[in-house]
């Protein structure tokens, strides 16, 4: 049986977030992202490139009208190490 | 000592589960489609049937595209896809609507000679629209109540 972690990359507050909206979501745009989380570009690349290095997030580029919009999701590994994640939480909350 | 370790720990949990109830609302109140993308799509579908029963089927590639293009548009102005709509759920809706499409539009043709050629096509895509357009609103109910759970 697998038990729960507490994932020390998902669990900064950006992070959260950021998994916390795309976790009911297929994708999300970047600059949607962005807005939602009230972070500048740049803090924002940092966190997903942090979370894609660990295999939790990936990009997805789209050209809409000749503008490249950025697309982010969940990975199957990320989706299980925030569903993870979550749990513990709750277990520590009790 | 312990003891207010324990009490830091939880106190950040509860927080950190916080942030995540209230991410998790503002996803669905993005991914939550307005009422005009249901209608249309199923007066969009509802033509479908209706082009198909009066045989005019060279026409149903517009209305396929057309339907495309707003189900993209939405897609490109809200910034989100959903993923909440349970998969089981879209299988269910799917197994009945695929058949009833047919249905209907054998319904329309055997009801040609009793109603006439354009009222049975418009009958029969009229009953789809409804269809789907009920199928929409359940999904908005669906969307409505994850909402709640979630802001709970």
């Amino acid at each position: 049986m697998k038990t729960s972690c507490f994932d020390n990359i998902i669990h900064a507050p950006n992070r959260l977030q950021i998994c916390a909206f795309l976790a009911l979501l297929d994708e999300a745009e970047f600059q949607l992202l962005r807005d939602e989380l009230a972070v500048s570009d740049s803090v924002l690349s940092k966190h997903i490139k942090q979370l894609e290095k660990v295999g939790y997030l990936k990009q997805r580029k789209s050209t809409v009208n000749g503008r490249q919009r950025t697309w982010v999701y969940l990975t199957g590994e990320g989706r299980q190490a925030f569903k993870d994640h979550v749990k513990e939480l709750k277990r520590i909350v009790g | 000592m312990t003891n207010e370790k324990h009490s830091a720990a939880s106190s950040e949990a509860h927080k950190a589960l916080d942030t995540i109830k209230q991410m998790k609302r503002a996803a669905m109140r993005r991914a939550t489609p307005p009422r005009w993308f249901g209608a249309l799509i199923a007066l969009l579908a509802g033509s479908l049937v209706s082009l198909s029963a009066a045989d005019l089927r060279q026409y149903t590639v517009f209305i396929i595209l057309l339907m495309v293009f707003v189900i993209s548009y939405q897609s490109q102005k809200t910034g989100v896809s959903a993923k909440t709509f349970p998969a089981k759920t879209a299988v269910v809706g799917l197994i009945i609507l695929v058949p009833l499409f047919f249905l209907l539009i054998i319904a329309a043709q055997l009801l040609q000679e009793s109603l006439g050629h354009v009222s049975a096509s418009l009958l029969c895509g009229g009953i789809f629209s409804v269809i789907v357009y009920l199928l929409s609103l359940f999904e908005r109910r669906w969307y409505d109540k994850i909402n709640v759970e979630k802001g709970q």
